[in-house]
């Protein structure tokens, strides 16, 4: 590169240059040049009133313009950028203080460093304490859970004729304690206080009072309530518990409407006509006054048998060795129903009857049970009521169905029974009762259903008990006599 | 001197910050303005202030090309070292900085007169006193200016994009 001076500045203007004037492109629009110019405020007003015409007329000069100007500006931001420089250079001394600092934090950031402070402090155990099923209510709560839960399984004698389900035998001993829960109690015979339990070990007999000498004697145990007593029985009674069980009863009346249209799961349809109680063929048995959910019931029970402190311990339905297994030998044990207002006296209120058609508005069907020709039955214990007739929603053909039955398998309570129908075309189902457990194969042989029923015992799988049945279709007008 | 000192009032920010743009650095931006300023004294009264003294500036500046590299291999230190150290936070945040380095890359693209007609004009010198700082004709102005400004947007946006592609692909997108 030459030497020049440089206090001569470079270049030189030239003379007579000084008139700057809009330059054009050839096909008439203003070169880039003369617009940059323009938006500078190099031209004097004349030449800039011209170009600002022709901008306005020209749609590509006024294009051209608007990128002009967008070309300024950013070149404008970017040459201001270029004011951001520091002012010399990082002293190195200043770049290792920070680093310093910058590796202290990192470290001390670091998982391994939390290890090495953080004290992890294990809780001590605590203390053991009483366990909560232990306390009475609970243990009351949780009897009559059990029982409700299962409904109406009664455990007959082998040799009676009217063999019922599983019955929740009474335990005479616990019946005469005072620490009887007698929530759980299911029946007591009159002038014979038996403690119930649900062992299952009906062979005391049958005690779902088919007759009206057991249905005077014994006292229905209700699902929803404690056991009744009767007045006979006043010696084992206690006071405080009776009146827990009346007002569990009375909450089980006034229950009986609303609960019902909760239970039904069929479809509504037309009433049927009134069928005014279920109990019409066991006659001696109180219809049950109720039915009420598991949960209400149980909910109930629970919170007064909190309530009442002087409400003695329930009794441990499910274990029937705990509960002594010694059945009063005498007929008709308890027999699950929900007739507490029975009980009590209120004969209206007993022979109320389960109607779901009513409540509910759901068709049933009305069928005749009789037992087979050729009954099959196990020695052992329990079985299974057997009324003429009873009642049910539709049973359905799927491959699978549920259907409602009512006081059947388990007396004085709906049973939603789940049936599955297997390869070789048998519908089968199973359920739960109190300290038992019940299945169900229906095979349809025509018009009729072939119905095997079996139960056994919760603690004692081998002891089972197959009863056949044959239930048929029949009008409806035969449910209601 | 009342002249001198009226000049260096009114032009003397104006230099430093066009020298400054024009180097990279304001330090050697202050140096040669004081040059500019010497030289100014040593003159005989200007007739176009602000035009001569750009001019003188300029020609500083072009004066140094012969230490050019010296003065690449400083920015580059200079680079290196704000991408790499972690330091007290500057008051000029580091997007600023990103920002500044490749606006001076994207100056530093330029044409040399397309670049020294844009820093001219950033600071405010007319047509004519580019043109006469940069012995041009009045109506060369313009089509430098337009030709400095596009290529300079054209090549920040390029630059722009490709360090957001290297930054996305995990390289080191310093500046």
């Amino acid at each position: 590169m030459a030497e020049h001076n440089n206090d001569t500045p470079v270049g030189s203007m030239p003379e007579g240059d000084d008139l700057l004037l809009p330059t054009w492109t050839d096909d008439g629009h203003l070169d880039e040049g003369t617009v940059h110019a323009w938006l500078d405020g190099a031209f004097d007003a004349t030449a800039s009133n011209v170009i600002d015409a022709h901008v306005s007329a020209c749609r590509h000069c006024a294009e051209a313009v608007a990128e002009a100007r967008g070309f300024i500006a950013g070149a404008s931001r970017m040459v201001r950028a270029l004011d951001v420089v520091p002012s010399g250079i990082v002293p190195q001394e200043d770049v290792a203080r920070t680093a310093s600092r910058i590796v202290a934090a990192a470290a001390a950031a670091s998982p391994l460093a939390a290890r090495e402070t953080v004290r992890v402090e294990v809780a001590r155990p605590a203390a053991p304490r009483r366990a909560w099923y232990a306390r009475a209510e609970w243990r009351a709560a949780a009897a009559v859970l059990v029982m409700v839960g299962g409904g109406a399984v009664v455990w007959s004698r082998v040799d009676s004729a009217d063999v019922v389900a599983p019955v929740v035998s009474v335990r005479e001993s616990l019946v005469q304690d005072s620490a009887m829960p007698t929530e759980a109690a299911a029946t007591v015979m009159a002038g014979e206080p038996k403690a119930v339990a649900m062992t299952g070990r009906g062979t005391e007999g049958s005690v779902d009072g088919e007759t009206d000498r057991d249905a005077k004697r014994s006292v229905p145990l209700t699902q929803a309530a404690p056991a009744t007593r009767t007045p006979t029985v006043a010696r084992a009674e206690d006071t405080r518990t009776r009146e827990a069980q009346s007002d569990v009863a009375r909450s089980v009346e006034t229950r009986a409407d609303s609960s019902s249209a909760r239970r039904t799961a069929a479809s509504p349809a037309a009433p049927s006509p009134a069928a005014q109680s279920l109990a019409a063929p066991a006659p001696a048995v109180p219809a049950p006054a109720t039915m009420r959910t598991l949960a209400e019931a149980t909910n109930e029970i629970a919170a007064r048998a909190k309530s009442s402190a002087a409400a003695p311990p329930a009794v441990p339905v499910a274990s029937p060795v705990s509960a002594g297994g010694a059945v009063a030998g005498r007929a008709n044990e308890a027999t699950v129903s929900t007739s507490v207002a029975a009980s009590r006296g209120a004969p209206a209120a007993a022979r109320a009857t389960l109607d779901v058609a009513r409540e509910t508005r759901t068709p049933m069907v009305c069928w005749s049970l009789q037992p087979a020709p050729t009954a099959d039955r196990t020695a052992g214990v329990g079985g299974f009521p057997s009324p003429n007739t009873i009642r049910t929603t539709a049973l359905g053909l799927n491959n699978e169905s549920m259907s409602h039955w009512l006081d059947w398998p388990m007396r004085g309570r709906e049973t939603a029974v789940l049936l599955r129908r297997d390869d070789g075309g048998v519908y089968r189902g199973t359920g739960v009762a109190p300290g038992a457990q019940w299945t169900l194969a229906l095979t349809r042989r025509g018009a009729a259903w072939d119905v095997v029923a079996t139960t056994s015992r919760a603690d004692d799988a081998a002891s089972v008990f197959s009863q056949r049945f044959v239930m048929t279709e029949v009008s409806d007008e035969v449910c209601k006599r | 001197m009342d002249d001198f000192d009226r000049l260096y009032r009114e032009y003397h920010a104006p230099i430093v910050r066009y020298l400054t743009r024009r180097l990279g650095d304001r330090d050697l931006a202050e140096e040669l303005a004081q040059e500019t300023f010497l030289r100014a004294m040593r003159h005989a009264p200007l007739t176009s202030e602000r035009s001569w003294l750009f001019a003188v500036a300029t020609n500083l500046v072009r004066d140094e090309a012969r230490r050019e590299s010296r003065q690449r291999r400083h920015l580059e230190v200079l680079q290196a070292e704000y991408a790499n150290d972690v330091v007290e936070p500057e008051p000029t945040s580091l997007e600023r900085l990103q920002e500044a380095a490749l606006a001076r890359r994207a100056v530093d693209a330029l044409a040399e007169r397309d670049r020294v007609a844009l820093l001219m004009k950033e600071e405010g010198l007319d047509y004519h006193e580019i043109a006469a700082a940069l012995g041009l004709s009045v109506g060369s102005v313009g089509t430098t200016l337009s030709r400095a400004r596009r290529r300079l947007v054209e090549v920040y946006e390029a630059m722009q994009a490709e360090t957001q592609r290297s930054t996305r692909g995990g390289t080191h997108g310093g500046a």
